[in-house]
């Protein structure tokens, strides 16, 4: 990316534009202020010199006045004050002024050369006053002084300015290189991975600092969406393997019976098994979207507290006669006003899951126990049977999509009851333990600590 | 009943208009939210079932607009499949029920039934008579033909709920989010167990059953 153009760079030249225009404002108020004030300072020295000789002229005549003139115009070279006495016939009577015609007031004359450190141009302030007796007094004071402080002052501050135009350019052009480097070391990544190279992540200084912060949080972005891509990729890989043999199926049963079939009742009774054949392959499909999604984590949001005591309490009620039936025992041990934060709805297929798994994959005389618990802060709900269980070395794969154990590939079932279970744990922080009842199957879920989890 | 379907996809439209003709009642249809809509608020209908994915006015908006309005016509909302949050949305939007696509025509029709004559909020009934079926809700009491019929408190709701929604079809689901505050569809015969349960009550010694399983749908109680 181009330096000049980069964000940090404009940054800076804005910056350096703005100070500019503050300093140019500074400079003008300090370059009047001072200017006037010097200005005024002249104005009133002329005037203090032209009362006081008129003064001399009223109080002892003319011809002291012509002295203290003479006397004045002797005082050795740096005196910068000019004189010019006239007589009302326009007569030089003294003074280190040429003869001018007279002219009453303030006035702006050009300086005698003849004053050390004056240049051509160089001008006077003067002021004119017309005696009682109409001969004409000028007193003038150079001014070249206050020219020369302005220009010393427009000099300095161009100085400044250089030096601070300088500075500003300098350190825009560094301080942006150096943030155009890791931007651009975050560009390049997203390129690779725009280029097929998931795994490639922004590297970071550990510096902590806003940039350093920025580059962590797109690393967790790109983990996230990389885990999406992940879970996608295992969806349609699934849907792929695993509703291949129902479609099949669904497929060969109309042509091998609807062959035979000669009466109303054979073909009703057809459209009945494809009617159930395509409920599974849609049931089978929407629990396959519903992981998807809850893995996705987004009800997250919609968190609300949650009576688990009372879910499980009430799961407890409905399947116990149905255990009964089945010649199972199912046995709550439930504490009272056990909360957690989560989807009220999921929690309960989640236990749901469990509970009509231990009492589908279990034989007759199995005990199934419900019990849930605080234990330091933390509920802690167990799943636990005495029927045949699980070998140590598959329980690690129930919770795949899928994967059905070869004793239960008889019983009916998509065989994503336990990955939809491990799905909804993992969006509720649950930690899932399988391990051996002795006899049987125990299902351990561990809840994070009441009240301090948050999504 | 009078019933306004709003869905844009042809199949399933010309499916549910069909299916719920042969059922007897009248119904209008919408392709998208917007005539939608304007017909909910022009016609009186019982029930509208209303896809929550409509063009130019989505099912949601379309269903505020009409509560915003003052309509009160109950609402099942349809969706798409694995839709975890779809049904509070869509009961927070004014929807009454919800069922998520594909669901059995049974099913929804049921719903929609119950909805149908759901009971004004302000009655209050005290008794429940369904044949010789006698149900005293202020004692909690069950009597068939005078005899008393000892119920345990799920039972009772359970039936309760089928006496409330006597004649009509009820689904498993229904009967599970109606007694037991829970919505999954379960894998088990959990809900048929209960209904024997309770069938081994109120039916066993008696010269006729009221409860009747629909095959493929649910149960109704009835004579």
């Amino acid at each position: 990316m181009n330096l000049l153009r980069s964000h940090g760079f404009r940054l800076a030249l804005l910056y350096l534009a703005l100070f500019g225009t503050s300093v140019l404002v500074i400079f003008a108020v300090i370059y009047w202020a001072t200017a006037g004030y010097m200005a005024e300072t002249l104005d009133l020295s002329v005037d203090t010199e032209l009362s006081s000789l008129a003064d001399i002229d009223k109080s002892s005549g003319r011809a002291a006045l012509i002295a203290a003139i003479r006397d004045r115009a002797r005082v050795p070279a740096g005196r910068s004050t000019y004189e010019l006495l006239l007589d009302p016939l326009g007569g030089k009577l003294a003074g280190t002024l040429p003869t001018r015609p007279p002219r009453i007031g303030w006035q702006d004359l050009p300086l005698p050369k003849n004053e050390e450190g004056a240049e051509e141009g160089d001008m006077m302030r003067a002021r004119g006053l017309l005696l009682p007796d109409g001969s004409f007094l000028l007193v003038g004071q150079s001014a070249f002084q206050l020219r020369e402080t302005r220009e010393v002052m427009v000099r300095a501050f161009g100085w400044g300015m250089l030096v601070t135009v300088v500075l500003g350019l300098i350190g825009g052009v560094l301080m942006s290189a150096g943030m155009l480097r890791r931007v651009d070391s975050i560009r390049r990544t997203a390129q690779e991975i725009m280029a097929g190279n998931l795994a490639q992540r922004i590297p970071t200084r550990g510096t902590r600092d806003d940039l350093d912060l920025l580059a962590g949080s797109l690393n967790e972005m790109l983990d996230r969406i990389h885990a999406l891509m992940e879970g996608m990729r295992q969806v349609s890989s699934d849907i792929a393997h695993d509703l291949r043999t129902p479609l099949t199926r669904l497929r060969q049963r109309p042509e091998l019976v609807g062959g035979r079939a000669t009466t109303v009742g054979e073909y009703q009774a057809l459209v009945d098994t494809v009617l159930r054949d395509v409920d599974e392959i849609l049931k089978t499909f929407a629990a396959m979207l519903r992981i998807a999604e809850i893995e996705a984590g987004t009800a997250r949001i919609r968190f609300v507290e949650v009576d688990l005591s009372t879910i499980l309490r009430s799961i407890v009620e409905l399947y116990t006669a149905l255990a009964e039936d089945q010649r199972q025992s199912l046995v709550g041990r439930v504490e009272h006003g056990i909360t957690v934060r989560g989807d009220r709805e999921l929690l309960t297929q989640m236990f749901v899951n469990l509970v009509e798994n231990a009492l589908r994959h279990t034989p007759a005389g199995t005990r199934i126990e419900l019990t849930a618990e605080l234990a330091a802060g933390h509920p802690v709900c167990i799943v636990a049977d005495s029927g045949p269980g699980i070998p140590p070395a598959e329980r690690a794969k129930v919770f795949r999509r899928f994967y059905r154990l070869d004793a239960s590939r008889a019983t009916a079932g998509s065989g994503l009851g336990l990955s939809l279970v491990a799905a909804i744990a993992g969006l509720h922080h649950v930690i899932v333990d399988l391990t051996d009842n002795k006899p049987g199957l125990c299902v351990t879920l561990r809840f994070p600590a009441t009240g301090k989890h948050e999504a | 009943m009078k019933l306004l379907v709003v869905e844009d996809d042809p199949e399933t439209s010309a499916y549910l208009v069909n299916g719920l003709q042969e059922e007897g009642h009248l119904v209008d249809h919408a392709t998208e939210g917007r005539d939608g809509l304007f017909m909910a608020l022009n016609n009186i209908y019982d029930v509208m079932i209303i896809d929550r994915m409509l063009p130019v006015l989505d099912g949601l908006s379309m269903v505020r607009a009409a509560r915003a309005a003052g309509n009160k016509t109950p609402v099942l909302f349809l969706s798409t499949m694995g839709g975890i949050d779809d049904r509070v949305t869509g009961l927070d939007a004014g929807g009454d029920d919800y069922l998520v696509k594909p669901f059995a025509f049974a099913e929804l029709l049921a719903r929609v039934n119950a909805l149908g004559r759901r009971p004004a909020l302000t009655e209050v009934v005290t008794h429940l008579r369904v044949g010789d079926l006698q149900m005293d809700l202020f004692k909690r009491r069950v009597t068939r033909q005078g005899r008393e019929i000892d119920l345990q408190h799920r039972e009772f709701r359970l039936l309760e709920y089928l006496m409330r929604n006597a004649g009509r079809v009820v689904t498993r689901t229904m009967l599970l989010e109606a007694v037991w505050d829970f919505r999954f569809d379960p894998q088990t015969t959990v809900v048929e167990t209960h209904i024997s349960r309770l069938r081994a009550k109120i039916d066993r010694g008696f010269d006729h059953e009221l409860i009747r399983t629909i095959r493929g749908a649910g149960y109704s109680l009835g004579e």
